[in-house]
């Protein structure tokens, strides 16, 4: 959650304010970032803008959630200081609503979708406005023929499926909030949340030193301290209330019940209508973007596996993230919070996945037949009780592990015997090693009995996935028990430090070629190497790796050290040893990949002062969402060549989001 | 030691590279990079383009859900409509160069417009039809009609979520009844210790040239931006013109020479902000 803000930064948290909420609040937030926590006064003479119009573009902020605000009660002056990971937050609403829709329905994407818009809302209103938008007119419900959602001209897959919905009542919309705050997308906000977490520590430091009016002493200070973060961490837990209470039903309770939202069943089933509210209708909600990006990180990784691994293990691999992330709340725990312990991970069970698994996902492709003697089952079933170790010589591991998977080929590591069944099971099994994960669900060669697999021989294939994905070299999971037919856990830290690479690497070889990879991989893998046994270790000659290396340097992502051997510091008799930065690398292509996205949004805003005569009658309320009736044709063609280039260019920043998804908060 | 190690140790290590140049193994040839600006991109440099990548479902999905989200709050209240000032973006150099360079607070705010009644387009300020679909352009966010709850707004903006933020007019009217002067009243909420920065930020931005060129602007119109209703509203016109009153210690009511105030009448000049009791709880 703690991230540096850099100047790119900041400007593209100002300019997302500014396309979504508007000129006002984005002038006054930028203000704030740039000169820090202000008062309403203090803003206004920085600004030269008029008090009035700060505080209404103050009342905008605090009710998109984008400022913390704190009244000392001494003096009763208010400071207000830029919340800067609500404001990035901004560009991944589309993608989060997506997820929602994706994971959790129609409905549920459209609460969250209220909620979005207006910061935080009144559970009693979100149900009238959704009432008010969707549900007086049956088969309306899709965006389609909705004026707000219409006009940009997406065939929605979901379209069928919500057709032939019934009349959705004020319970049902109740029920799905419920579960939206039991999953923890929503959460309810208290006056607390708004300000900033060091307010709240320095109010409870200094609540708690009126106990010792004489000053701290000796072991009192180590006392006083731990009590600070246990009472932080109180107030920063009281939220969490009404989420444990909802969590027995909702998500563990009997399955028909935690499914119903996702299979967006209705009609039949499920009778809520005599059961009493489950949440009061008092409550203040707003969107919880720790727990929504848990969610986008399930979809990233199982990405990754389908690019690695297959489809089918991707869709068992989606099962298992689901059924794990419901016992996670953020990405990056906190590391002073001692009730999570490092070295045990939340599991989850075979039988618990097995329950998300949907049920059309089919699990009898994606695996090749190999004959039972090449199958090492002691390796395969191996469990891991510990998590991989870290720093020590995690290097070494991802280095494997890429090459691994590169050229398995020719991988003769010193992991060949555990990684034996893996590639007999997966990758080169069959007589002639076409049968390979990657052709996943096509495979003609598999064929199982298709006559309806019981359930046991369902679960028992899925378990096969997930020994493939244990097995694999990219820890993507750990088989860490036998309990309920195996124990699963993901070690995340491991897990997306290799994806950091991995993305790193891509840009890395776009930029320098395959090259300037091969030499950042053996000085990532090797630690610092003198650049004399440089041209050996990568089998290159001498001027090239030269070349290379101080190509990357001039950019910034390798960096050279001298040793000199005596005391005259003569080039020819000092070693010099290159080294390859992650931190810094990681920063600079951070602050690079904001200053792209800060240009293609600068764009968006030339593109649309060059359509303006055309947006200003779009905007007209009688032509919204009838575009295509209303406007003449030369008129119409004009504006769909401006709806191709945003998205064109929505679509790059999301994309580049998702770098700095990786790069930066998963 | 010599004094090249020396200069080397000072440095640390680059020193020494630097030193020793001709030696190093991996002598960089600048030859290869011509330092001359060229008139096109090299052919070399080949972009990727956007249509290559097309977007899969699930971004164009995302986008669409942006942009659904985007413009339901764009017709809220909450919105504040985007106006710059007309010669920032009539011109089409700046068209193409949306990066504004703006030194200081002063050269950026030139850069939004200002809505008053002297910038008004007399050609499309008379009533139409077609205005009953245009959204107005709004300045501030409109919370009346609204569901706030107010616990969440620290106490010095629920008169602006209500509604009732006014600009402190009828506080100000209140103190002129009194009798009380707007110098008065400045200094009863200005802490001491704003006063530096105050004479430097608040006096400073409009010098006297600038003012005469800004009420030639809007005495000109906007007759070729007609849309670009610009920002800030009457009030805070008045208001901002009352603080360059300050300028003129002895010129305290504006006169009859400002303009753009001629007609408004100089009651409304203590209108603003500074003489808000209101706005004196926040220190």
């Amino acid at each position: 959650m703690s991230w540096q803000v850099t100047k790119n930064a900041a400007e593209l948290c100002v300019l997302l304010i500014r396309e979504l909420y508007g000129q006002l609040p984005s002038r006054i937030f930028e203000i704030l970032m740039s000169s820090g926590r202000s008062t309403v006064q203090q803003l206004a003479r920085i600004s030269s803008t008029g008090l009035r119009h700060v505080r209404h573009g103050l009342a905008v902020l605090v009710q998109q959630n984008l400022v913390y605000h704190y009244t000392d009660s001494d003096n009763s002056r208010t400071i207000y200081e830029a919340n800067h990971y609500y404001a990035y937050n901004i560009v991944r609403n589309g993608k989060i609503l997506d997820c929602v829709h994706r994971n959790y329905g129609e409905d549920a994407k459209r609460i969250v979708h209220l909620v979005m818009a207006s910061g935080h809302m009144r559970v009693g209103s979100i149900v009238d406005a959704y009432l008010k938008n969707h549900g007086k007119i049956p088969n309306d419900a899709n965006g389609s023929s909705d004026p707000s959602n219409g006009h940009v001209n997406d065939d929605d897959p979901f379209e069928i499926a919500a057709e032939e919905k019934p009349q959705v009542s004020g319970h049902q919309i109740l029920d799905d909030i419920a579960h939206l705050i039991a999953i923890g997308i929503l959460e309810p906000l208290s006056p607390k949340m708004l300000q900033s977490p060091e307010d709240i520590k320095s109010e409870v430091d200094k609540d708690l030193m009126k106990a010792y009016p004489s000053g701290l002493r000796g072991k009192q200070k180590g006392e006083h301290e731990s009590r600070v973060v246990n009472t932080v961490r109180e107030i920063r837990n009281r939220s969490q209330h009404l989420k444990m209470q909802l969590e027995p039903t909702y998500l563990y309770g009997s399955g028909a019940k935690r499914r119903k939202l996702a299979n967006r069943d209705r009609g039949h089933g499920f009778s809520a209508a005599n059961e009493d509210d489950p949440i009061e209708d008092t409550i203040i909600l707003r969107v919880n973007y720790e727990k929504c990006l848990v969610e986008l990180r399930n979809q990233r990784l199982c990405q990754f596996v389908d690019d690695h691994v297959g489809y089918t293990t991707a869709q068992v691999y989606g099962a298992m993230l689901a059924a794990l992330s419901k016992k996670l709340s953020c990405c990056q725990p906190d590391p002073t919070d001692d009730s999570l312990d490092p070295m045990n991970p939340p599991t989850v069970t075979t039988i618990e996945i097995f329950e998300y698994l949907k049920a059309s996902v089919d699990v009898f492709g994606g695996i090749g037949k190999p004959s039972p003697e090449q199958i090492n089952v002691t390796s395969a079933e191996k469990v891991e009780r510990q998590p991989p170790s870290g720093d020590g010589d995690g290097d070494e591991d991802v280095y494997d592990a890429q090459h691994s998977i590169e050229d398995p080929d020719n991988d003769a590591d010193v992991d060949m015997e555990a990684a034996n069944g893996y590639y007999l099971n997966g990758y080169h099994g069959g007589d002639d090693g076409e049968v390979s994960g990657q052709n996943g669900t096509k495979d003609t060669k598999v064929t199982f009995a298709d006559k309806g697999p019981t359930k046991a021989e369902r679960m028992q294939r899925m378990r096969q996935h997930l020994l493939i994905l244990a097995e694999s070299g990219i820890h993507f999971v750990r088989h860490s028990g036998t309990r309920d037919q195996g124990e699963w856990t993901v070690d995340f830290e491991v897990l997306i430090r290799q994806l950091r690479f991995l993305e790193l690497d891509t840009i890395i070889e776009d930029t320098f070629g395959r090259e300037g990879l091969r030499l950042i991989k053996i000085l990532r893998a090797k630690g610092k190497i003198d650049d004399k046994t440089l041209p050996t270790m990568a089998l290159m000659q001498k001027g090239d790796v030269h070349m290379k290396m101080v190509e990357m340097e001039l950019a910034g992502f390798l960096d050279v050290q001298e040793v000199p051997r005596d005391n005259n510091r003569v080039a020819a008799r000092t070693l010099f040893l290159w080294f390859f930065d992650e931190h810094r690398t990681l920063t600079r292509t951070l602050d690079n990949t904001y200053k792209a996205m800060v240009r293609h949004l600068q764009r968006l805003e030339v593109e649309s002062q060059k359509k303006k005569n055309i947006l200003s009658l779009v905007e007209r309320t009688d032509v919204q969402g009838m575009e295509e009736e209303k406007l003449n044709g030369d008129a119409f063609n004009e504006y769909q060549q401006y709806l191709d280039i945003q998205s064109r260019l929505l679509g790059q920043v999301s994309k580049l989001d998702d770098l700095v998804s990786v790069l930066r908060d998963y | 030691m010599s004094a090249r190690g020396g200069r080397g140790g000072g440095r640390g290590g680059r020193g020494g590279a630097r030193g020793g140049r001709g030696n190093l193994p991996w002598d960089y040839d600048p030859a290869g990079v011509q330092e001359q600006p060229k008139e096109r991109y090299p052919k070399t440099y080949k972009p990727p383009r956007a249509s290559n990548f097309p977007l899969s479902t699930a971004e164009a999905r995302a986008v669409t859900y942006f942009v659904q989200l985007r413009r339901d709050f764009h017709n809220s209240n909450l919105y504040t409509h985007k106006h710059l000032a007309p010669d920032s973006t009539s011109t089409s150099s700046n068209l193409t160069d949306p990066v504004c360079r703006s030194y200081g607070q002063q050269q950026a705010n030139a850069r939004y417009g200002v809505k008053s009644k002297a910038t008004v387009d007399p050609f499309l300020s008379v009533p139409m039809y077609s205005h009953k679909f245009v959204h107005d352009a709004r300045t501030l966010p409109d919370f009346r009609g609204r569901e706030v709850h107010h616990e969440f707004f620290p106490e010095n903006l629920w008169n602006t979520i209500d509604g009732t933020d006014d600009g402190g007019k009828a506080a100000a009217k209140l103190a002129s009844k009194r009798g009380l002067k707007r110098k008065d009243i400045d200094e009863d909420d200005e802490d001491d210790e704003d006063v530096v920065g105050r004479h430097n930020k608040r006096r400073g931005p409009e010098t006297d040239a600038e003012r005469r060129r800004r009420i030639e602007e809007a005495a000109q119109g906007k007759d070729e931006e007609g849309e670009n209703l610009a920002e800030e509203d009457p009030e805070d016109e008045e208001e901002e013109l009352s603080q360059e009153d300050d300028d003129f210690e002895e010129d305290e009511d504006g006169g009859d020479y400002d303009a753009e105030q001629y007609f408004d009448g100089g009651d409304d000049d203590y209108g603003d902000d500074e003489g808000n009791g209101e706005s004196a709880m926040d220190f």
